[in-house]
């Protein structure tokens, strides 16, 4: 007789992580290609200017921005945790040992791994774009606000990019699950959103959705700002995984 | 011992029934062959056993616990079928490997002497084999997992005769070395049946028998011959086919309670007694029509 | 596999058949160990509970004993019993059989012996 093995969550969970990491590994570089092109954009102008010109002199201002970076990050993360819930793949943890929860768990991991990875390499990129600036366009006629950064500063840059990361990612995540839950929502959800931002765009003293991201934007410290992302996370985390727990897999 | 048990299991889509209150066991150690015709339920009955669905009513009980959703159940079972969910970004080396971590009694040996055997090759992507390929490596997976239930659903899709018969002594030999339980799902029961120890066969969500191969090998047989003769032998027999040919002849099959002599009987009256394939036994017994597609073209 | 499947007769009977074809030939003497339905199952690429049965069979009849753990054994008489249950049992019938058809062809008995005479003449041959 074979007898039977007892497994623990922790277990299974470590060897989907492991799995997803290598199973996923082309969405993470799609992450540090976005991130590349986003340098690229930044440095080839699509960044405002303006001349101000007579005919004895001329100035021109150039505006650049690690903005283009962190938006594209932000976007790949809200993108990539969608797909994540997709059955496409979904299904890949259940092929072999696995359960909803862990499915989920280790979805989680990877979608931290990849806030976190990604937060470093956004200000790393940002820091890259400062960087050409300075030794293209020469150090005097530079005129920014915080350019150049402290080491602790950087610190903090990165973990605000990774808590924005994660939060979108938890944001992507718990729609695609609610998407995959009801299938109407497909369409029900994108209304809703554009539906409140088109009511709300007249009503200044009703705006939920802009006081929500004002709720995390207009937060100067650190310490509060990561306690409001974690907080957020978590709930939309726990939502997702009592959407999935009475799903069918495989179906 | 039971590894599975199921008692009034159904499974509703909607208001269609799937399965309907469907009881049975398997017991440690066998091997079952899961037959009948499309839409018989059978895929649905094996992603319930697996856990992936969820039983509208009635119980369902694997290794003595609820399958759905059940981590342990998960650790103990491997489900192969021919719609795997694999990675893209792996090529079937990498996907092996990973594979074998996952489950405690890996052979890592096994899986790389199949691997060899059937050529395949590590640095292919999974989504490029073959149809055939896919099945292949699907099957080396469920083998090499050495999982205490090992499921099998139509796992031969697009293996030539070769690979299957291979496949075949394959599972045998290392059922024989490792026992384990074996759910083996499949539309070709004359290939599998002799390494089969018992057969279920469903019909329209319903179980229709549960019996030793070698029952059902001596369930039916076939009467051959002038219809009025035909029709004094099986005149109180439960008739489940009725083929009719020439003018005045019929082939009937009927459950198989004569004694020797009955039979030795009907040779002496000029009928021909003839065996009944499992295979045929399974289509006659859950076909809704006796006449089969003949009755399609002969109305009368 | 050597067995035809198209036949009546279910694989354990054709198991035990053949198992009692290799003692009776001598290929597994008294007394000595017989195949277990593990190897059977092997050689015939069957089921094993399939092979079991066609061994159970031989040890109901008394052509094998139980040794506990170490598998099943030729009894000393099994040769026999097998000549004895395949003369009553096969042969008897086959010969019914055979005169049945005689008679429906009006042969008479001495061109039946001649026959029969001839028959084994040519098998006597074959062997040699």
């Amino acid at each position: 007789m074979m007898s039977l093995t007892r497994t623990n969550l922790a277990a299974v969970v470590k060897k989907q992580y492991v799995f997803k990491l290598k199973s996923c590994s082309n969405l993470l570089i799609s992450l540090i290609a976005l991130q590349l092109i986003a340098i690229l954009f930044t440095m080839g102008g699509m960044v405002d200017s303006m001349s101000i010109g007579s005919s004895y002199m001329s100035v021109t201002i150039r505006f650049y921005s690690g903005d283009g970076v962190f938006t594209f990050s932000l976007i790949w993360a809200l993108a990539t945790a969608f797909i994540l819930t997709m059955p496409g793949y979904r299904n890949i943890d259940f092929t072999f040992v696995g359960n909803r929860l862990s499915s989920n768990l280790a979805n989680f991991g990877f979608l931290l791994t990849a806030s976190i990875t990604g937060g470093i390499s956004a200000t790393l990129g940002s820091l890259m774009i400062r960087n050409i600036v300075y030794f293209s366009g020469g150090s005097e006629n530079i005129l920014g606000t915080n350019f150049f950064m402290g080491p602790g500063e950087l610190l903090t840059a990165m973990a605000a990019a990774a808590l924005y990361l994660l939060l979108l990612s938890a944001v992507g995540y718990f729609s695609g699950t609610l998407v995959q839950w009801n299938r109407i929502l497909v369409l029900l959800l994108p209304a809703l959103v554009v539906g409140t931002l088109i009511f709300e765009a007249g009503n200044y003293n009703r705006r939920i959705i802009w006081r929500a991201v004002d709720f995390f934007i207009q937060e100067s410290s650190l310490a509060l700002f990561a306690l409001k992302v974690t907080a957020t996370v978590l709930l939309l985390w726990t939502g997702a995984i009592l959407l999935t727990n009475k799903t069918e897999a495989r179906a | 011992m039971n590894v599975i048990e199921c008692k009034g299991l159904t499974k509703q889509y909607g208001r269609i029934d799937a399965l309907k209150d469907l009881s049975f066991s398997i017991r440690e150690n066998t091997i079952t062959g899961l037959v009948g015709p499309n839409g018989a339920g059978k895929t649905t009955l094996l992603k319930i056993i697996a856990g992936y669905l969820k039983e509208t009513a009635g119980v369902v009980k694997v290794f003595s616990g609820h399958p759905f959703n059940n981590l342990e159940t998960s650790a103990n079972l491997v489900f192969i079928d021919d719609n795997m969910a694999m990675p893209a970004t792996m090529n079937i080396e990498e996907i092996l490997n990973a594979a074998g971590s996952f489950y405690a009694y890996w052979n890592r040996e096994l899986a790389n002497r199949l691997f060899d055997y059937f050529s395949l090759n590590p640095r292919q992507l999974y989504k490029d084999l073959s149809k055939g390929q896919k099945s292949t490596f699907n099957m080396i997976i469920g083998l090499s997992a050495r999982c205490a239930l090992t499921i099998f659903d139509e796992p031969t899709t697009g293996m030539d005769a070769s690979v299957r018969k291979d496949f075949y002594r394959a599972l045998l030999q290392d059922y024989l070395q490792h026992p384990r339980t074996v759910i083996f799902s499949s539309h070709l029961l004359n290939e599998i049946e002799d390494i089969l120890e018992e057969v279920l066969l469903l019909a329209e969500g319903r179980k229709r028998l549960h019996l030793p191969v070698s029952e059902l090998k001596e369930y039916a047989v076939g009467l051959r011959g002038k219809e009025e003769k035909v029709n004094r032998f099986t005149r109180s027999a439960e008739i489940l086919r009725r083929e009719r040919f020439g003018r005045d002849s019929i082939y009937v099959v009927t459950r198989y309670n004569f004694n020797k002599t009955t039979l030795q009987k009907a040779r002496e009256a000029g009928l021909e007694v003839l065996p009944v394939s499992t295979a045929d036994l399974c289509v006659y017994l859950t076909a809704r029509n006796k006449g089969g597609i003949d009755d399609v073209f002969n109305q009368d | 596999m050597i067995f035809t499947n198209d036949e009546l007769k279910p694989i354990y009977l054709q198991i035990a058949e053949w198992l009692e074809t290799e003692i009776l030939s001598g290929n597994i003497a008294a007394d000595e160990k017989i195949y277990s339905q593990y190897q059977l199952a092997a050689m015939f690429n069957i089921n094993p509970a399939t092979a079991a049965k066609g061994l159970n069979i031989l040890a109901d009849e008394k052509m094998l004993y139980k040794k506990r753990g170490l598998g099943m054994f030729v009894t000393p008489d099994a040769a026999e019993i097998i000549r004895t249950k395949r003369r009553e049992r096969n042969l008897k019938r086959w010969v019914e059989e055979l005169v049945k058809e005689a008679n429906r062809l009006n042969i008479s008995d001495s061109e039946l012996n001649d026959m029969i005479k001839a028959a084994r003449n040519r098998s006597k041959e074959e062997q040699r």
